[in-house]
């Protein structure tokens, strides 16, 4: 198994959709290449942080006060209707 | 216990002072422009004033809002998918993106290339990821991905739908997808590493 086809199953094994032998060919591909290995790795870490970044509750990002006053102005219209 | 005085109970008069900062959150993770994540929480309340007679109050008001925000930004991410015309899967740009991270000839075929190669990443890069400048480069480098793979890798880690799923909104096959992720994955992981994570 090539480093490139090694790659493109990541994500796969999560899902269980590997075949035995993908399943097989992978896990011995990782034993001997350790790029493949920090690939796997990585992927796994920034996917996580992805993950927790879009689910916490900090509101880093804000929206303007013109942009509420303009949000608020057409949910008032929409209410009186 | 005896609760049914108890009638949750949706205050929209309320809803942009307390949710909308929330919301606009929420979507600017996702999708990364500001004027299509105000668009989209707008259209979030908007769709929730109409529909509030369908609120059961099993969930609260936030959870709710959210509920529909998370329908409009999946909905947004289809109609794009569904309009791209471009063919991502023509067999020529597959392999220019391919041979820039894997060997195409010799001896090494499919193996790294020398400047591609996955480096070690810092040994604090869990904590480092906490601030706020690693959203922002994680963001910069979602950004930079072309949008069918960005949206697949935000649907499926964002999102957290499974590969079935998403293949159901956007169209397109496991085969298409499983491709648009290994693109995703490769290209993220390479700028994270430039911007971030060398040591």
């Amino acid at each position: 198994m090539s480093c490139r086809d090694a790659t493109y199953l990541h994500g796969k094994e999560k899902e269980g959709k590997l075949s035995f032998s993908e399943s097989l060919g992978l896990k011995v591909h990782l034993l001997y290449c350790n790029l493949c290995r920090l690939f796997f790795t990585q992927l796994d870490e920034l996917e996580k942080h992805a993950h927790h970044y879009s689910h916490s509750d900090k509101t880093s990002s804000t929206l303007d006060a013109t942009a509420k006053e303009k949000m608020q102005h057409a949910l008032d219209e929409e209410m009186k209707k | 216990m005896n609760e049914k005085n108890y009638e949750p109970k949706l205050e929209p008069e309320k809803w942009i002072e307390r949710y909308s900062d929330v919301l606009f959150n929420y979507t600017i993770s996702r999708i990364n422009k500001r004027e299509v994540a105000e668009d989209l929480v707008q259209e979030t309340f908007f769709s929730a004033l109409k529909g509030k007679d369908s609120y059961l109050g099993n969930a609260s008001e936030k959870t709710w809002l959210i509920s529909i925000l998370k329908r409009k930004i999946i909905d947004h991410y289809r109609k794009k998918s569904t309009k791209n015309e471009l063919s991502v899967f023509d067999k020529d740009s597959k392999d220019d993106f391919m041979s820039h991270f894997f060997d195409k000839e010799g001896g090494y075929q499919g193996h790294w290339t020398e400047g591609t190669s996955p480096q070690e990443w810092r040994k604090d890069f869990q904590t480092s990821v906490e601030s706020d400048d690693f959203n922002s480069i994680l963001q910069n480098c979602l950004g930079k991905l072309p949008e069918k793979s960005s949206t697949v890798f935000t649907l499926k880690n964002m999102e957290d739908l499974d590969s079935e799923e998403i293949c159901k909104e956007l169209q397109i096959t496991p085969s298409n997808y499983w491709v648009l992720m290994h693109r995703a994955k490769l290209q993220l992981r390479e700028c994270m590493e430039k911007n971030w994570f060398k040591k």
